[in-house]
């Protein structure tokens, strides 16, 4: 087994001096026992000076013999967080506390948590720790390498430079906030808007036209999404190009505090040891904070806004930070952002706004016309709609497509109270294309068509400009509404106008 | 969740909004009994003259341009009185939907179409349209004067007499409006020319069925009923008719273009009131809201400040 160096730690924090390269060596095992227990905050004092460094593992055995069921015993795995002094570190755990007790024995590891990489993750379901949890009976992992999921994020110097459109055949995506290849790309919304649907329709489309292998860090969601996306992958036949690594919802903070760290150390393995391009897909980031936030008061941290912790933009930092493309190999990354009550100034989503290239905000209003994706088009943007990355054509529409939105939405008011028709001509034209234009950026999903038994449809980006160039135009004005809906390109459009044509 | 800032500044557009609807609606709560007192008033006029033209025609048995039937209908002027002003709800846009029905199926009898128009809505209506329009009178829709009926029943009759044959129309239509109560007006189809005389009891020159057929001058109702004097026309019956009926086609037109006022106010004051209670509705959801923001905001800061001094007590 090759043992990385541990990299990325930043150890100026710790409070003792000690020489680093006693730890290292194996023979002399560090212990200490339990003395405080806050539910997933445990103290740990050690017999000797030497204490383990920041972010290292911890392991306590914990017999479970007063359980019913017999006999049992499991490990718990801790990391340390701080140096009290007194010889005491304060750890987070990484599994729940239960059956822990005062006095345990602890045994330090000597390094970070480390995690399975390479090949070998692929097909595989891993949880925080990288233990493999979907082993078939008798199958046993052939593990050729470990990396600590602490590591540092890449130099200026190595970091891609070129700006390149990653094309998803989703209309409104494509044209209205184009992805980045190896970029990082939110997808904020409140709960219940079809995030995680979205997430799940990329994996889908990517999966089916990438050659490469994509990572899923599933943070603090639902078990049951989890399930249902393993099944999904096997069933595309995506499953063994894709390393999973969950940590849901039922699991302690620590965990959801780690996973996708763990997710993403796997990443960079492909990225930088096998040099290909990956997608990473974490869902849901926003998790990520809110553990931050559970362990930081039992952390004896202060609270800062909102009940936040007051490191959330460092700690956010350092995860958005390794999420990135060095030379010719790219993370593209695509997170789920959860908007608590829909307040984006909330400092969870505000301060991932930073941090991202591109911006896809699903509104509960579009949802509620029972448009999906509801992408919202006026508050959804990204760094690379510029006429110098996607071309001036595009770039035109997709303006264009914006100030028609606007508009109708400044007259929504107006309608509201004396009816659409107090507008001027134009305004009500205007009106008549938004609402043609708000349909049509509404798609069939690959992963909807259980739910409404229509196909997916990919739309080339090419198309998607034409498309939306001759609506604003007013090509299609005479056009059925509903034809627009729910739809792909407009071949799907002349087929749907002919159909309600023939059934009126 | 919106910032108050911008909720205040909803509410207080919507609530400057909402004055103005309260402003219109009362104006035309008082301008609407000056409407019906015209448009009542002019009757008088309208019967007599309607008798005159009637006992004209009984007694006389000839044939006048304005009334001649038989002529071949190739080109149609079409009449829409619309209203000026907008903030009346669906009046004029009800009246254009029922013009354009009729001028499609005009069309469709291959008939052309001349298009003269009363009110600014409906002249920018074809105007954005790219229709051409004959001839356009815009300006005090809500109170006709009789200068401009006779202009319009100038201009129609006008064309009417001069026929298809040299760019006239053989048929004049009118969209106009009909005042049934406050509630309800409603379009209405009306065939002027060639001229039909009827009463008001009978309603024979209502588009539709009667278009087919070729209507009698007399009204046999009337003539049955009433004792007809005895009239000697000086110096002949075509020299009456010819000065009277152009000036039944005016008091015709007059009392659309009143009645329609009266349709025009009506529906004003009924969309403005319909736009208070919306602007109403609205404001009380904004307010709520913004009511709620503001809450979640004070709970916010009195909950990190009673989290930070507890904080620092502890530590």
């Amino acid at each position: 087994m090759v043992r990385s160096k541990q990299a990325g730690l930043d150890k100026s924090n710790i409070i003792n001096s000690k020489s680093n390269n006693q730890l290292v060596d194996n023979s002399m095992v560090l212990q200490g026992r339990v003395v405080q227990i806050i539910g997933s905050v445990v103290d740990v004092e050690f017999y000797t000076e030497t204490l383990p460094e920041i972010y290292d593992a911890l392991e306590v055995n914990v017999s479970g013999t007063k359980k019913e069921e017999g006999e049992s015993s499991h490990k718990i795995t801790l990391e340390v967080e701080q140096q009290l002094g007194n010889k005491i570190v304060r750890c987070i755990s990484l599994n729940p506390t239960d059956g822990l007790i005062r006095g345990a024995i602890v045994t330090s590891l000597g390094h970070p948590i480390e995690v399975v990489v390479g090949d070998i993750t692929k097909g595989h379901v891993f949880n925080v720790v990288g233990d493999c949890l979907n082993l078939k009976p008798g199958e046993k992992l052939d593990i050729k390498e470990k990396w600590a999921i602490h590591r540092k994020s890449p130099s200026f110097d190595k970091l891609e430079s070129k700006t390149q459109m990653f094309e998803t055949g989703i209309k409104v995506i494509d044209l209205l906030t184009p992805y980045v290849q190896g970029g990082k790309i939110g997808l904020f919304g409140g709960a219940g808007v079809g995030k995680t649907v979205l997430i799940q329709e990329m994996i889908q489309r990517v999966a089916q036209n990438h050659g490469g292998v994509s990572v899923f860090a599933g943070v603090g969601e639902r078990t049951r999404e989890g399930n249902d996306l393993i099944g999904e992958m096997e069933e595309a036949g995506v499953f063994d190009k894709t390393a999973l690594v969950f940590g849901q919802m039922d699991e302690p903070p620590g965990t959801r505090l780690r996973v996708a760290l763990t997710a993403l150390t796997m990443a960079e393995y492909f990225r930088d040891v096998q040099n290909q391009d990956v997608l990473l897909f974490i869902d849901n980031i926003f998790r990520f904070t809110q553990a931050g936030s559970e362990v930081s008061t039992l952390l004896g941290r202060m609270p800062s806004a909102v009940g936040y912790q007051p490191n959330l933009a460092d700690e956010m930092g350092a995860l958005q930070e390794r999420i990135t493309s060095t030379r010719g190999h790219s993370i593209t990354s695509l997170q789920a952002i959860y908007v608590p009550a829909d307040d984006y100034t909330d400092p969870a989503p505000a301060t991932t706004f930073a941090h991202l290239d591109a911006t896809t905000e699903l509104s509960r209003e579009i949802a509620s016309k029972g448009i999906y994706p509801c992408v919202d088009p006026l508050n959804s943007t990204s760094r690379i709609l510029n006429a110098r990355y996607v071309g001036q054509q595009h770039y035109d529409v997709a303006n264009q497509v914006k100030e028609i939105l606007q508009k109708n939405k400044d007259l929504e008011d107006i309608i509201a109270l004396i009816g659409i028709d107090e507008l001027s001509e134009e305004d009500k034209i205007t009106v008549a294309r938004a609402r043609r234009i708000e349909l049509f950026l509404s798609q069939n999903f690959y992963m909807a068509e259980k739910f409404t038994g229509v196909p997916g449809s990919t739309v080339p980006i090419s198309e998607t400009i034409t498309a939306f160039q001759s609506i604003c135009e007013g090509k299609y004005d005479d056009y059925a509404e509903q034809a627009f809906f729910n739809i792909g390109g407009i071949e799907d459009l002349e087929i749907k106008q002919t159909q309600i044509v023939k059934n009126s | 969740m919106p910032s108050q800032l911008v909720l205040r500044k909803r509410i207080s557009s919507t609530q400057s909004l909402q004055k103005i609807f309260k402003a219109q609606e009362l104006i035309s709560a008082s301008r609407i009994s000056k409407a019906r007192f015209y448009a009542q008033n002019a009757m008088p006029y309208a019967d007599a003259i309607t008798k005159a033209v009637r006992a004209v025609a009984n007694h006389a048995k000839v044939e006048h341009i304005l009334t001649n039937n038989n002529r071949k209908a190739l080109a149609t002027a079409v009449l829409v009185i619309a209203s000026d002003r907008g903030m009346s709800g669906s009046y004029t846009s009800s009246i254009i939907k029922q013009a354009n029905i009729q001028i499609a199926k005009l069309k469709q009898q291959s008939k052309k179409i001349q298009l003269y128009i009363c009110g600014q809505r409906a002249v920018s209506y074809y105007k954005f349209r790219n229709i051409t329009i004959d001839q356009f009178w815009t300006g005090h829709s809500d109170a006709p004067t009789a200068e401009r009926s006779q202009e319009v029943s100038d201009a129609l009759v006008q064309k009417f007499l001069a026929t298809s044959k040299n760019s006239g129309v053989d048929e004049v239509i009118i969209v106009c409006s009909e005042f049934i109560n406050m509630v309800i007006q409603r379009p209405r189809v009306i065939r002027m020319l060639p001229l039909m005389v009827v009463d008001n009891g009978s309603d024979p020159d209502e588009l539709g069925e009667s278009l087919a057929k070729v209507a009698k001058i007399t009204t046999t109702a009337s003539t049955n009923t009433e004792s007809v004097p005895l009239y000697e026309f000086e110096p002949s019956a075509e020299a009456v008719l010819d000065a009277i009926l152009p000036r039944y086609v005016q008091s015709r037109i007059q009392e659309c273009l009143l009645e329609s006022a009266v349709c025009e106010t009506a529906s004003r004051q009924r969309s403005m009131h319909t736009a208070n209670d919306n602007a109403n509705d609205l404001l009380e959801d904004l307010i709520r809201r913004a009511n709620q923001a503001r809450q979640a905001a004070i709970t916010n800061e009195l909950s990190e400040i009673v989290a930070g001094a507890a904080a620092l007590q502890n530590g």
